[in-house]
């Protein structure tokens, strides 16, 4: 029953309009970057080529200018970055943060809870909120990256660049990024998909607690903002070098001002999970549904 | 008499319920505050007498709606949006964001009715739009005056242009440094903001309110990304001001690109109300 029922969840979850809006937005909004990014390229190879006479045989620095740090991820300086990852969380509650609210109201929740029985149902909704909050986040990322292949060649970072990357010795994954950047973006993108599926999650766990349906799918976001705002008002300071402790900041690859660590991003994933998933899962499986 | 009525209904059902228009400017301003109090006593590393510096309430007002510097795109410069001030107006935004839908597919589909204008019922939610705009950024003034008075922050005196540019990082290019700052600049913020609700309420008109209020959200970005006149955000921050930069934007440029977008907002908004959908739309 489990599986039927995930199934038709997921189906729902990926195959509605919602998530064919939210997936090309998300895209559009990249292609602020990768315009940008592209022309910058080919702007930086005709001034090498012109000097190409003069300096023929010495060091082109081809490292500065790669694939990993021109991808949105790899970036920190265009508005499609500067857009992308501050409207994120509603492009991945957009897909289907809203359909546990939805369908409480509608009533929808009592035939489906008594064909497939609770545990099943919440079990399922919580994947498919998931999937598609990860997915909505991810493809947007991962179709840029692949466009920006197509255009800027793929050199390997060398550390005597680092002031163009952004990614310094005390960077999360800096290591990798420096010998196995492929794996590093790898990496940084299954960091955004669980959080961008966390994040769908907060939509659906906060439908525990508001009925309004717009309401439930913009508050993850006010409450993201919130929490910048007060990492960056209320803790950091000029004078004391903190770990980055937003979401809205440390999910962008290329640091935009502060680190973060592993401890960081493991404990807030487990501390959403745990509110998202004990919100619509335990709370609201044991709840009347009529 | 039929829009007094409707304005009075949206008025106690709109803004007397909507708790979070009272409660968010006063979290706010006090947030504001102490913030600032924070930066200044650390700008003592600069200055000695910022150690034990009196703040003004233009200071406070400044702070709140200051924004960011003009952005320089560059690698070494990574681009920050401002969180305290994106999050001071898209808070109004989501509050002024539900209303006028929810009203329209519940029982404000029955006064819009019996009512027998759609002029006039467009008309009374542009003008609750405005009243909660006014209401929102009445109350973070408010609420700024009384922690000032609290704290003994001097009311009269001027902002201090040297200090502020300080706290936002950037040098004070612009005419404050010769004259003082007019107080018509310091209503321009709560009129630009007023201009974009108004805008985001017409726009839920055409696209789902989630997507208006995405489109609002990619505005005030761009706004914070580019300094240029035709992005309204930028009237919404002070040290994007031709007081604090030389290329900034001018105040009355403000009032009219505000004053044109709340006509254009409202016209566009009644004429494709007119023949609106409220039957099958959700």
């Amino acid at each position: 029953m489990f599986r039927s029922t995930l199934r038709i969840e997921c189906g729902k979850a990926l195959r509605n309009r919602l998530f064919w809006f939210s997936v090309p937005i998300g895209t559009t909004i990249t292609f602020l970057s990768l315009v940008p990014q592209v022309k910058s390229y080919y702007a930086s190879l005709r001034f090498m080529n012109s000097l190409a006479g003069e300096y023929a045989g010495k060091n082109p620095h081809a490292p500065m200018v790669t694939l990993f740090n021109r991808w949105i991820g790899g970036e920190c300086y265009s508005l499609g970055e500067a857009v992308y990852f501050f409207v994120f969380p509603l492009l991945v509650a957009i897909p289907y943060g809203w359909s546990y609210c939805y369908e409480s109201r509608s009533g929808y929740i009592r035939s489906a809870v008594l064909r497939s029985g609770r545990a099943p149902y919440f079990y399922s909704k919580y994947i498919a909120v998931f999937l598609s909050g990860g997915l909505a986040m991810v493809i947007p990322l991962l179709l840029n990256f692949l466009l920006t292949a197509m255009f800027i060649p793929a050199v390997r970072p060398e550390p005597s660049y680092v002031v163009w990357y952004g990614v310094n010795g005390s960077s999360l994954l800096s290591a990798v990024y420096y010998s196995r950047p492929f794996l590093y973006v790898f990496l940084y993108l299954l960091i955004d998909f669980l959080y961008g599926g966390l994040v769908a999650c907060m939509s659906y766990a906060l439908s525990a607690v508001c009925r309004n349906r717009i309401v439930v799918v913009l508050l993850p976001f006010v409450v993201l903002l919130g929490f910048k705002y007060i990492c960056t008002s209320l803790i950091y300071t000029d004078r004391v070098r903190y770990k980055e402790l937003s979401p809205l900041s440390f999910l962008h690859p290329a640091a935009a001002t502060y680190d973060t660590t592993w401890l960081v991003v493991i404990a807030e994933a487990v501390i959403l999970f745990l509110f998202t998933f004990l919100l619509a899962c335990v709370k609201e499986k044991n709840h009347e549904i009529y | 008499m039929k829009y007094i009525k409707l304005l009075r209904f949206d008025i106690r059902n709109g803004i007397a319920g909507n708790w979070g228009l009272f409660l968010a400017p006063v979290i706010l301003a006090v947030f504001a505050f102490t913030e600032l109090k924070w930066r200044v006593s650390a700008l003592w590393v600069y200055d000695a007498t910022y150690e034990n510096f009196t703040l003004s309430y233009a200071d406070c007002l400044v702070y709140t709606y200051g924004g960011m510097a003009k952005y320089i795109p560059n690698p070494t410069n990574p681009f920050q949006f401002p969180a305290r001030w994106g999050g001071t107006f898209l808070l109004l935004f989501l509050f002024t964001l539900s209303y006028p839908v929810r009203d329209m597919h519940s029982f404000g589909q029955q006064v819009l009715i019996r009512s027998q204008s759609r002029l006039a019922w467009w008309l009374a939610k542009c003008t609750w739009n405005l009243l909660c705009s006014v209401l929102y950024h009445g109350l973070i003034t408010l609420s700024l005056l009384c922690v000032c008075l609290a704290t003994g922050a001097d009311l009269a005196g001027e902002a201090h242009a040297e200090m502020l540019c300080l706290v936002f990082q950037t040098t004070l290019t612009g005419t404050a440094q010769y004259t003082a700052i007019p107080a018509a600049a310091f209503f321009l913020p709560a009129v630009a903001s007023a201009a974009i609700s108004l805008l985001q309420m017409t726009l839920s008109l055409f696209l789902r309110p989630v997507f208006s209020f995405l489109a609002v959200s990619v505005l005030m970005v761009s706004s914070a990304y580019y300094l240029t006149p035709f992005l309204p955000g930028n009237y919404a921050m002070f040290i994007r001001h031709v007081f604090f930069t030389m290329e900034g934007v001018t105040v009355s440029a403000g009032y009219y690109a505000s004053v044109s977008l709340i006509a254009a907002a409202v016209l566009a908004g009644s004429i494709r109300f007119h023949r609106y959908d409220i039957i099958h739309r959700e």
